[in-house]
């Protein structure tokens, strides 16, 4: 890049704060493209300390830095607008506290989620967040992209399940938030203020989640309709009647014949699935099992299907990764955060979009979360331009939100990722200024191009 | 006392009879639920965000301190009004805006009571989580700003998992808009962070906040314990069992005997401890995670586990833990109530210590609290006539803060820091991570006008405590 600090400047300086093997401007960078941008050079540190330190050292050469975790979820945010360097977390891997019988964890923010479920699955807990990718996805990059998959429903996303964090400033400083205890109201909720903001107020570097204890019993339902609106009456019913599955995902017609082909179901043309995964007492999961084959039946479906062990597994984790895996790519994806009534208004709406832009969108839905999540295949960034810009439009109407999650760079530029900046940006933007005042934080991709 | 000027304006913006500024009808303002008092220079009782916004924007120009205040039910100071100033209280704006039953959300003003909410929201199956213990009085905005708490958190979590958005004047009057009726708000997340933050960066006219379907079965246990150590022993265990009820709490020996002498519930005379558990949720599960804790409580040495069979047997239950708070006046004449957090595993030994050091002060301590949460509440007693009473139990509190600290804890866990506690925000956060917290408050354009004194440590002082006749201090008013 014209601006910035050189490739020597930056090694000679943090060589001595990362050593020889901790700081790499050739080989490595191409595995740290944000938006089609390579940074001038990756830092990888091993410490607290020397995490701090890069940090210190980024500050005094003013160079652009983003925090790097598994890339799972670099598509989400509007591109950079400079980036010098990558501040890789791999190797900062530990657990740093865990006492199971407190049900709670602290860890490094570079552990993979699926070392994580491992080591907590051996006391038979789990983190119940299952965002996509959780054999790459750390835990430092689901906090920073508030990265959620199908459990919300029960769980909720990153923020109710995060206690505490330690996260190094812009300067280097180390500051912590929260605690490590389940309850806690001493001072700010810092831990909130880092759920979602994409490295741009500081580098996480160390996280507190209240863990839960695994189900002892699991199941997976799906009901094929015909129509979304039927399907989605079914789900609200089930839900207002106190009915405690884990996940209630609605899959449109496109999604769902992919997703079931290896299933014995077989939904057909037009189907909606409504995908529950029930966890609990064995007679609990037996019991909400029926109550959804009662009210599918009653609601119009045409088929009800039991998934077996290996093909929930395999369903589910389709369902997570969809759009972000080599089974299930997709160029775009949008998701549109509104209402649980909402859902069928939506995904009609994703349709008409997609009607507009000549293409069709495969759909997923967190059915009691209203969050909506559209998925578009298209060599063409016009026309991926053409059907964000009428989800956005959507989501107006709607007073929700549509974010452009992944897309080439070439829609990106064409569009805020976050959509219109509501009233609270001048806000947002006094934040971002009290912490990272020379924007030197992933610059440009917040909300707004903070 | 307000300049003449200043109190027309004031007048002029919410109407004469929402101004309250004589000393003697300020009286009722000067405390909340904690020691200390001091006496706001006016009380104004605007009727909507508009009327909030101006007197904000009024006192700013007149540089005088703001203080939020809902019902005054808070327990670490958040609504006394430290530095003077004007006192906002919400009691006008205390209407459910909108119920949006199948989405399970409720538009609400601040000035809403928690309980008026699950009632109002009953006939759609539905209720409102958080459930502090003075959810009679207290108010859906006094919630929010201290992030409240209640029994039923242990499943369901505090006020800021249930808060969707809020409307906020923010204290250069502006009103802003943080968060949203739905989940997923794009940016950063700020209502999380005005959640908790005591009435220091604003103050909230409105909240969209999350409904839960009312469960399907509900079981209430009582857990009788020849001794606390073996009930916070089965407490541990339950958690650690992975069970999670929607609520285990504690009561010891003392306040066992206040609630007998008040409410007269049958609590066996000569037990430590009794554990309230409650597990709700779908009848299979309900069945199977009750026997499972009357088990475990068997284990750890539980004389007689007792089942509420109906509905009135569950709200007798209830009524000796939610009353119990009420019923100490029956054993002191006045008591004062901490607010420790600490891990669920280190609870028997940190119960252990806080008897001793409050017998150390020469004073008794009645135990109360949210025992699956780690969450304690010792509740020192005393009578404030008699000489340095006060000071001695402000040095066990400090005392037992200190220990809940060094058991890896915190120094509150739902009351808030407020005034009472500010000074030992420094035990639990660096330099470092106070001057965030400051930058944040400077974001907001909140300085040190909204709500002064609280939340971080100062040398400055806080009103006076509590003692004696307040009358003595107003010779002239009168009542």
């Amino acid at each position: 890049m014209a601006e910035g600090p050189t490739v020597d400047a930056l090694q000679e300086a943090l060589e001595p704060v990362v050593g020889a093997g901790g700081i790499n401007a050739a080989e490595w960078v191409d595995g740290y493209v944000v938006d089609g941008l390579a940074p001038t050079a990756v830092a990888l540190p091993r410490s607290l300390d020397e995490l701090s330190g890069v940090l210190r050292v980024a500050h005094g050469l003013g160079a652009a830095v983003v925090p790097y975790g598994g890339g799972t979820m670099a598509g989400l945010g509007n591109p950079p607008e400079r980036y010098h360097l990558a501040v890789a977390t791999g190797e900062l891997n530990r657990v740093v506290e865990y006492e199971p019988a407190d049900l709670t964890v602290t860890v490094q923010a570079g552990m993979t989620l699926r070392v994580l479920q491992h080591i907590l699955g051996e006391h038979g807990q789990m983190l119940p967040l299952d965002p996509p990718l959780a054999e790459r996805a750390t835990v430092g990059g689901v906090i920073a992209a508030d990265a959620s998959g199908p459990w919300r429903l029960m769980y909720g996303t990153v923020r109710d399940r995060l206690l505490g964090v330690t996260a190094v400033l812009t300067d280097g400083t180390v500051v912590h938030g929260g605690g490590r205890v389940v309850k806690n109201v001493a001072g700010y909720d810092l831990p909130k203020l880092f759920v979602g903001s994409l490295g741009t107020l500081g580098v996480i570097a160390e996280a507190t989640f209240k863990v839960a204890p695994l189900p002892r019993g699991r199941g997976t339902v799906l009901a094929v309709f015909d129509s979304c609106e039927a399907a989605m009456a079914v789900a609200l019913r089930l839900l207002a009647a106190g009915w405690t599955p884990m996940s209630l995902d609605l899959v449109g017609p496109h999604a769902s014949r992919l997703l079931t082909e290896e299933t014995r179901s077989e939904p057909g043309e037009a189907a909606y699935v409504l995908a529950a995964e029930l966890g609990g007492p064995r007679r609990a999961v037996e019991r909400m099992g029926r109550d959804l084959v009662r009210e599918a039946t009653a609601g119009g479906s045409r088929e009800v299907t039991y998934l077996e062990r290996e093909q929930r597994n395999a369903f589910w984790r389709r369902v997570r990764d969809f759009g972000r895996s080599e089974a299930d790519p997709a160029d775009m994806i949008v998701k549109l955060a509104v209402r649980p009534t909402e859902v069928p208004a939506a995904v009609a709406a994703a349709h008409r979009a997609g009607e507009h832009a000549g293409l069709t969108p495969a759909v997923i839905a967190r059915a009691g979360n209203g969050a909506v999540y559209t998925y578009w295949r298209s060599p063409e960034p016009e026309a991926l331009a053409a059907a964000a810009a009428g989800l956005a439009e959507a989501a107006r109407q709607m007073r929700g939100a549509a974010v452009v999650e992944q897309a080439p760079r070439a829609v990106k530029e064409r569009l805020d990722v976050f959509g219109p900046a509501g009233p609270d940006l001048a806000l947002m933007q006094r934040v971002k200024e009290a912490l990272d005042p020379g924007r030197l934080l992933s610059p440009g991709r917040m909300v707004g191009r903070i | 006392m307000l300049a003449q000027g200043l109190l027309s304006q004031l007048q002029g913006i919410v109407g004469a009879a929402y101004v309250v500024h004589r000393p003697e009808d300020l009286l009722v303002y000067e405390f909340d639920a904690t020691i200390e008092r001091a006496l706001p220079d006016a009380v104004v009782l605007p009727a909507d965000a508009e009327q909030v916004a101006a007197v904000v924007r009024l006192a700013r120009q007149h540089g005088l301190p703001v203080v939020p205040r809902g019902a005054g039910t808070g327990l670490s100071g958040g609504a006394v009004a430290c530095e003077g100033g004007i006192v906002i209280g919400t009691a006008r704006m205390n209407r459910i805006l909108e119920v949006d039953a199948a989405s399970r959300v409720a538009l609400v003003q601040p000035g809403v009571v928690n309980a008026a909410l699950s009632q109002a929201v009953a006939p759609y199956g539905l209720y409102y989580a958080p459930d502090p213990s003075s959810q009679k009085a207290c108010t859906l905005g006094g919630n929010v700003a201290e992030n409240a708490g209640g029994p039923h958190c242990l499943a369901y979590g505090t006020t800021t998992n249930h808060v969707l958005g809020l409307e906020l004047v923010l204290p250069d009057g502006e009103l802003v808009w943080l968060g949203g009726r739905g989940e997923d708000r794009p940016g950063y997340d700020l209502r999380g962070v005005v959640v908790g933050s005591e009435g220091t960066l604003g103050i909230v006219t409105a909240a969209a906040v999350r409904l839960l379907p009312k469960p399907e079965d509900v079981r209430t246990l009582l857990a009788i314990f020849d001794h606390v150590d073996g009930a916070s022993r089965a407490v541990s265990a339950v958690i650690a069992a992975g069970v999670v009820p929607a609520a285990l709490e504690m009561m010891d020996r003392p306040v066992m005997d206040a609630v007998e002498a008040a409410y007269r519930l049958g609590y066996p005379p000569d037990a430590g401890a009794v554990l309230l558990v409650e597990v709700d949720g779908l009848r299979e599960y309900v069945a199977e995670a009750a026997e499972e804790v009357a088990a475990i409580c068997a284990e750890h040495g539980a004389r007689e586990v007792r089942v509420a069979e109906s509905a009135e047997d569950r709200e007798r239950l209830w009524a000796g833990r939610k009353g119990a708070i009420s019923a100490l006046g029956q054993l002191a004449p006045n008591y004062y109530i901490l607010d420790g957090v600490v891990p669920r595993t280190r609870l028997p030994e940190v119960l252990r210590q806080v008897y001793e050091i409050v017998a150390r002060h020469g004073l008794r301590v009645a135990n109360v609290f949210h025992a699956g949460d780690g969450n304690l509440h010792p509740c020192i007693l005393f009578d404030e006539r008699e000489p340095d009473a006060t000071r001695r139990v402000l040095d066990a509190g400090g005392e037992i803060m200190r220990l809940c600290v060094d058991a890896g804890g915190s120094i509150t866990g739902e009351h808030g820091v407020g005034y009472e506690k500010r000074d030992y925000l420094p035990w639990i956060f660096s330099e470092e991570d106070m001057d965030v917290m400051r930058r944040l408050r400077a974001a907001f354009g909140a300085g040190e006008q909204f709500n002064p004194g609280k939340v971080f440590p100062t040398n400055k002082g806080c009103g006076e405590f509590r003692a004696g006749n307040p009358l003595a201090r107003l010779p002239d008013a009168y009542i």
